[in-house]
């Protein structure tokens, strides 16, 4: 009796959740991610991608070629090739395409016009690489003066570096018959000395900036695997970075010269350094770092954010220009940064786009075209991440977003691009901080939960006001809003909000 | 507990709760969040398979889990080093191994290694260039592979030839095993300098012909560009040097190891030194002939 009572009871519908089980909107209503297929004679990791002014699109791989794709005749095509772990591109006017190389900035240069390049010129070369696995070089990034930047992997003390390197080893790193010989010594009692992630030739853990004559200096320091670079559409430049020693969790810095962005590696290449970089106070960092703008929370919004792209007109992709889409390696996500200006210091929203299965992972490099497709380059290398090229397009059906947050004395102030028809069901609020420190990663640490005083709707049910008792600079606040849907029923597209709070009204 | 309504009661919470939400356990969702990307259920992919570390790590061995994965070591030397996952905090760690114990249960390892078809570059067709780390050189390298038998390492921190190897064996692994390549250099250029030059040197580029390149770099003033291409045989290499800026006669060091014999269109060889007046400077090749 009880038996078919238990079979009876599993069949029926709960009333409760099924109101709470209500349809709600997926990513693929509104966009398409399509696949585009590469030759099979090349390796389709790609390190760099640039959507040229005709319409193509130049992607670099990991076998060390260059080709450039036609939409319209769906044809790939060589464009240069032998190019050592390409890990960004740049059209450069009519000039040619630049591609940043391991070891080399290189203009790409079809001198002769037959489609294919034939002058791989020396942009810049002005930096240290020693052959340690873990020193990759990315960017270019191109301000509205034409200056040049691109940034430098530091190594990895899983290694240490070749016999001859290109430049010479700082008198503060070990000595070269012990690093450049490695693995003839007992390197594991040995790598403590140079620190987790090291630079022993100039300039690993830098920004660079080349002039357009053709000069190269240090613009910035205090980077560890900075692989994403761009400069906005405000002429900002920015730099993604990965978790690891001396990052609890990956950030992204907007980036002025002079600035110092927390890893002390590179510190050994400042003018006069004396000091052993497992020497150096935390408290003497912590007093010349630059704070980050935003925080990736690792393993919930990305593990491995990649490179920004600024968002296009809203017409053209749903989102609203000046923001900043960014990739990640790990999560089937794609970041948007929703700038502001408080007290001075650029800090703003982290808000997770085109959340789904059919995204991947791997996301490594983005561009928008001109009709407002957005072009993603996957790779991986020897860590996670996916393969090929996509394209994404929006069907133009419109839909609800978060436009704007805006930090106020009291709490937050949330734009939405439609009227919605009540506030949220529920609000979740905690805010927290990480430790800086030398060990790999952080743990969250000091998580605080909030309930809002207040919690309101303008008349135009546009903007979202919520009261917190207390505001805390230094923390990232992660804010869940669930349930909000616009008048006619579209569910907000990316309904949780990571704002870092560095600088308050 | 007596109830006869119980079983009806404690049924309905359990349907409610489990059958319609889309909460999914929390070690799952943890797992999902932190280890998913590299952790697969029964396959190596950049990590090892859920089902190994269930081996490893079974359900007395929550402590060694644990600690490995707030601090992991390296056990594999074929694999990239496990990043910390202190981050998950120990509640979510051990819930994450919870759910590896449930989820292996019954599942066998797989006999398929990756997630991707590993890529396998094509043959590339000689004579090419290519950019890469080599043994015995400067991570700024560049080799050219003339033929099967003939390819040629161009260092541009140095501005030169540092020697050349047999064209079909592997010379792009850096100094990975690198002595085991030492048979397959037929000669070598033993001098930091070949120019006499005491200008800066400053790299500018190469140009590509017919898939072998023209190496251009200068000296302050003294621009150089260096064609290279192959010579009388299939083990033998022409350089053809176009100097501009030479005021007064020069001498080029080609001191090297190794049974070849070098041969130039203009000059005078003083023993492995290459001496040239201003005139002949300004065009000039210089051929070895590996023996």
């Amino acid at each position: 009796m009880n038996y078919r009572i238990f079979l009876f009871c599993c069949f029926i519908t709960n009333p409760l959740s099924s109101s709470a089980q209500q349809v709600t909107n997926d990513w693929l209503d509104y966009f398409s991610i399509e696949n585009i297929t590469i030759p099979n004679t090349i390796d389709p990791q790609i390190g760099g991608l640039e959507v040229l002014d005709d319409g193509r699109v130049a992607a670099a791989f990991h076998s060390g070629q260059v080709a450039i794709y036609s939409p319209k005749t769906n044809e790939w095509h060589i464009y240069a090739k032998g190019l050592h772990e390409p890990l960004g591109l740049l059209q450069d006017g009519k000039n040619g395409l630049l591609v940043m190389q391991a070891a080399e900035l290189t203009r790409l240069i079809d001198e002769n016009k037959d489609g294919t390049a034939d002058f791989y010129q020396n942009v810049s070369n002005a930096f240290g690489i020693s052959g340690n696995y873990h020193e990759f070089a990315f960017g270019p990034a191109r301000d509205q003066k034409g200056n040049l930047y691109f940034s430098l992997n530091l190594a990895s003390n899983y290694a240490g570096t070749f016999e001859k390197t290109r430049g010479d080893l700082h008198p503060l790193c070990l000595p070269k018959n012990i690093i450049g010989n490695w693995r003839k010594h007992n390197w594991k009692t040995l790598k403590d000395k140079v620190g987790r992630m090291f630079s022993c030739v100039p300039y690993r853990g830098w920004i660079m900036k080349v002039t357009p004559d053709g000069k190269t200096s240090k613009y910035a320091s205090g980077v560890r695997s900075p692989d994403g670079l761009v400069i906005d559409n405000e002429n900002r430049l920015w730099v993604t970075d990965n978790q690891g020693d001396w990052r609890g969790t990956s950030p992204m810095y907007l980036v002025e010269e002079g600035d110092f962005l927390g890893h002390p590696a590179s510190l050994l290449w400042r003018n006069n350094w004396q000091t052993p970089v497992v020497d150096i106070p935390v408290e003497q960092l912590e007093k010349i770092r630059k704070p980050a703008a935003v925080l990736f929370p690792q393993g919930e919004l990305a593990n491995s954010p990649t490179k920004p792209e600024p968002t296009v007109s809203a017409a053209l992709f749903g989102l609203p220009k000046g923001e900043l889409l960014i990739g990640d390696m790990n999560q089937k996500n794609l970041i948007r940064f929703l700038p502001e200006k408080v007290n001075g210091f650029t800090q703003g929203a982290l808000i997770p786009f085109l959340q789904t299965e059919a995204l991947g992972i791997g996301n490594h490099r983005m561009q928008f075209d001109k009709e407002g497709h957005l072009w993603i380059g996957k790779t991986h290398l020897g860590w996670a991440g996916d393969e090929g090229l996509r394209k994404i397009t929006w069907n133009k059906k419109p839909y609800l977003i978060v436009e704007k947050v805006k930090l106020t004395e009291q709490g937050f102030q949330i734009s939405f691009n439609k009227a919605v028809s009540s506030l949220p069901n529920s609000i979740k609020i905690t805010s927290h901080t990480y430790h800086y420190h030398s060990d790999y990663g952080s743990e969250k640490i000091d998580i605080q939960h909030w309930s809002p005083e207040k919690t309101t709707l303008d008349s135009s049910s546009k903007m979202l006001t919520i009261n917190l008792p207390k505001i805390k600079e230094k923390r990232l606040y992660t804010l869940s809003l669930k349930g909000i849907k616009n008048k006619q029923g579209d569910t907000l597209m990316g309904d949780v909000i990571r704002y870092n709070v560095v600088k308050m009204r | 507990m007596k109830c006869k309504y119980c079983v009806l009661f404690i049924t309905v919470l359990f349907c409610s709760s489990q059958s319609f939400t889309k909460e999914l356990p929390t070690g799952e969702k943890a797992y999902k969040d932190n280890c998913q990307a590299c952790h697969q259920l029964n396959s190596f992919t950049v990590g090892p398979s859920l089902v190994f570390i269930n081996k490893n790590y079974g359900k007395d061995e929550l402590n060694l889990f644990l600690k490995w994965a707030k601090n992991p070591g390296k056990k594999n030397p074929n694999t990239i080093q496990m990043p910390s996952m202190v981050h998950v905090g120990t509640q979510g760690l051990t819930d994450i191994h919870q759910y590896i114990l449930t989820v292996t249960q019954g599942i066998k390892e797989s006999k398929k290694r990756h997630n991707f078809t590993p890529f396998k570059n094509p043959k590339i067709k000689t004579p090419y260039v290519k950019r890469g780390f080599m043994p015995f050189s400067s991570p700024a390298s560049v080799g050219v592979i003339i033929n099967e038998q003939l390819g040629i390492n161009w260092d541009t921190s140095i501005g030169r030839i540092r020697y050349a190897f047999v064209g079909n064996k592997n010379f792009f692994k850096g100094e990975n095993k690198q002595n085991e390549l030492k048979p397959f250099i037929y000669y070598q250029e033993t001098t930091e300098k070949l120019w006499p030059f005491t200008q800066d040197y400053q790299y500018i580029g190469y140009k590509i012909e017919n898939e072998l390149p023209e190496f251009i770099y200068q000296f302050g003033n003294i621009k150089i560009s260096e064609k290279i291409t192959q010579g009388i045989n299939n083990k033998s290499f022409i350089r053809q040097f176009t100097v501009s800026g030479v005021t007064a006669p020069i001498k080029l060091n080609f001191a090297h190891v190794g049974k070849a014999k070098l041969k130039s269109n203009k000059g005078q060889w003083q023993q492995q030194t290459l001496a040239l007046s201003v005139i002949e400077a300004e065009h000039f090749s210089v051929e070895v002939i590996i023996k």
